[in-house]
């Protein structure tokens, strides 16, 4: 039985690193790809709804025209989705916010206070939001990123 | 044209060095047009050259077989194909599947191998890419001269010039390059005659042409080839300086140059002296830059514009020279290679003209002697330049003021070599600064002082303790400014204000008072 993840105790502060921990969406019998497919535009949840969770694309290099396989759902997220304006509005919820931003960086780390500027809100607010008892799409702070 | 866009691609000339090919382009460019050429014109040719031989590159690969790599085509297994983007590379088709991906619809996917090995994927009959239409990137990106020049130039000159200078079979003058085995042959005889030619001439200078006329060499070659081969053969014997400005070539014979330009006068030379420039505070660093001594590492170029006013220090004002800091150095003219430029001096005022040299080494301008006796300057006199109406002159004027009697700082030589400050009416006829000004009557008794010196030189923190206290005698609060000691340092030993400034700002016997002024503690020990 494998032993359950341990997290650090220090609270986070604006300058703790946060990400996705996918960890925590299987913990939880949540299927975060579930969640990737329901952050995309309308266009794309409708064009890929028949691919399958971690299905593969061949992704076309708009240069050279070479093919390379991808993760189809995170590519259309991050190259097309994640660019529209509607991907992250002034009504997205502060929590779907740092998801989308995540899901949308590849899921690179990031602090509260760069999620603040990236998201033009206040990095006290997020830092609240994110670091409380309760995890919210997994997000967590992730100390060993630095 | 089209297909050379993806192979000149943007970082082509970013990466540029002479190579075999282009070595062997200039060779023949020059054989060809017989004549001389400057960088920028070699350059110019040897970037079209580049193009037409990347343009052949890529005609020879069409014509070596393969179809041209396009997203649309559909290709078929064992099928060659070269592919533009990647530098023109040639693959073999190995095997075709369907492609997936519901944002592109129905479009295959090809597997090919190139030459190297190397495995890759790329779309086929996909109808939806910029590769497509290659006709359009062309007319965007088309590699045109003027533009690759205008954003490169400096650095393809640059490497140009690197490689050049690395090849024997190629020689520079002037700012010209030339295959050397094209030279016309130039003698003794006929350096001996240049020789004497600029002998009656006192000296100099004369341009090439000139001496051409009187020098006899191969009639029947291109005239600027065999100018170029005796200027040649004059800087690769020392009996000659090259001494114009740049773009110009004249000719003088060394050994009648002034001494002062031949060799730099002792009273200029600087001992370099070891000190810790961290020790200046960002105030002696300003001052240091305000003083604008030509061995100081700093100073801001003046505009070629600009009038630029120059306090003379003892060793100048002596030997009649300027000293050619980083301010006045784009005033006076410059060569690509002569040591030293013999241009026109202009007396502001009257309009006479002189004489004047460019030491670029010694880091001097000589030549304003008789000037300087003329308007009776003295140490710490304001000399004001800037560049003449005509190329290759610069005038030089001051402030003239009725004479006048002045209290002024007088440096007395005793009879046993000691020097002492005294603060004595003078007759002063021309605009000076109050610091830096000190009126020395005895210039011989002073020369002698530097003669005793150069045998036996004093360290150099007693030089400036022993002046710091002659100079604090004279004020009743027995302070000295900086620009004070280092103007009257200069009296005995030439030394840029630097390591002065660094002796007072770490000796515990100079206290700063505020305002760059400093009293000299005689008790603290020296």
């Amino acid at each position: 039985m494998t032993e359950p993840k341990r997290y650090s105790l220090v609270t986070p502060t604006l300058d703790t690193p946060f990400h996705i921990d996918f960890e925590w969406w299987r913990q939880n019998d949540h299927e975060w790809r579930v969640h990737l497919r329901s952050s995309l535009c309308p266009e794309h949840q409708e064009k890929f709804a028949d691919v399958l969770a971690d299905e593969k694309v061949d992704w076309v290099d708009p240069e050279t025209a070479e093919v390379q396989r991808v993760d189809g759902l995170q590519n259309v997220l991050i190259n097309h989705c994640a660019r529209t304006g509607e991907f992250i509005t002034e009504r997205t919820s502060v929590v779907e916010a740092v998801f989308r931003t995540f899901l949308a960086n590849g899921n690179m780390h990031m602090t509260p206070r760069e999620l603040g500027e990236r998201l033009n809100r206040p990095a006290q607010t997020i830092l609240r939001t994110i670091s409380a008892v309760r995890v919210y799409k997994g997000i967590r702070p992730c100390p060993e990123c630095k | 044209m089209v297909l050379a866009i993806k192979s000149l691609r943007e970082d082509y000339w970013e990466d540029f060095e002479l190579q075999d090919d282009d070595i062997e382009f200039l060779y023949a460019h020059l054989l060809e047009t017989e004549t001389p050429l400057t960088p920028q014109e070699l350059i110019v040719a040897l970037v079209e050259d580049r193009i037409q031989r990347e343009l052949k590159k890529i005609e020879k690969k069409r014509l070596a077989g393969g179809s041209i790599y396009l997203p649309r085509e559909q290709y078929a297994i064992e099928q060659k194909v070269v592919f533009p983007a990647l530098g023109w590379r040639q693959a073999e088709v190995l095997v075709s599947r369907e492609g997936y991906n519901p944002d592109l619809g129905d479009f295959s996917v090809i597997q090919v191998r190139f030459e190297n090995g190397e495995e890759r994927e790329f779309a086929a009959g996909l109808d939806d890419h910029p590769l497509n239409n290659p006709y359009e990137l062309a007319e965007a990106e088309g590699p045109d001269v003027r533009s690759i020049l205008d954003t490169y130039q400096d650095r393809l000159v640059q490497r140009l010039e690197m490689g050049l200078k690395e090849d024997d079979d190629f020689v520079y003058i002037a700012g010209r390059w030339f295959p050397r085995a094209l030279l016309v042959d130039v003698n003794t005889g006929h350096l001996n005659l240049a020789e004497a030619l600029l002998d009656m001439s006192g000296g100099g200078p004369l341009p090439t042409a000139e001496l051409l006329k009187q020098v006899e060499l191969a009639s029947n070659e291109n005239p600027k080839l065999v100018e170029f081969s005796l200027d040649l053969a004059l800087q690769e014997d020392a009996r000659f300086d090259e001494v114009g400005s740049a773009g110009k070539v004249l000719w003088y014979l060394q050994r009648l140059e002034p001494e002062g330009v031949r060799e730099t006068p002792e009273q200029l030379r600087y001992k370099e002296q070891e000190y810790d420039r961290g020790l200046l505070t960002p105030e002696m660093l300003d001052l240091e830059s305000r003083l604008d001594d030509e061995l100081s590492p700093v100073g801001e170029p003046a505009s070629r514009d600009e009038s630029v006013a120059i306090h003379l220090l003892y060793p100048h004002w002596r030997l009649g020279t300027l000293p050619l800091t980083h301010r006045v150095r784009p005033l006076f003219p410059t060569a690509y290679d002569a040591p030293c430029i013999l241009f026109t001096l202009v007396d502001g005022e009257s309009g006479a003209k002189f004489p004047g040299w460019v030491v670029r080494k010694g880091g001097y301008v000589f030549g304003l002697e008789s000037w300087y006796r003329k308007r009776q300057l003295m140490p710490g006199s304001t000399v004001w330049v800037q560049r003449g109406s005509r190329p290759g002159e610069v005038i030089v004027r001051v402030e003239a003021q009725r004479s006048r009697r002045d209290w002024v700082r007088t440096l007395l030589v005793g009879a046993d070599g000691g020097v002492v400050f005294a603060t004595l009416k003078q007759v002063v006829s021309a605009a000076y600064d109050e610091r830096m000004g000190i009126m020395v009557p005895d210039v011989n008794a002073l020369d002698g002082v530097w003669a005793k010196r150069q045998k036996q030189p004093p360290p150099f923190e007693r030089v400036v303790a022993d002046v710091a206290r002659e100079l604090t005698k004279l004020n009743p609060q027995n302070h000295v400014h900086v620009a004070e000691l280092y103007a009257a340092v200069n009296l005995v030993r030439r030394v840029p204000p630097g390591p002065i400034m660094a002796l007072l700002a770490s000796r515990p016997w100079f206290v700063h008072v505020g305002d760059f002024h400093f009293r000299f503690d005689d008790s603290a020990g020296s």
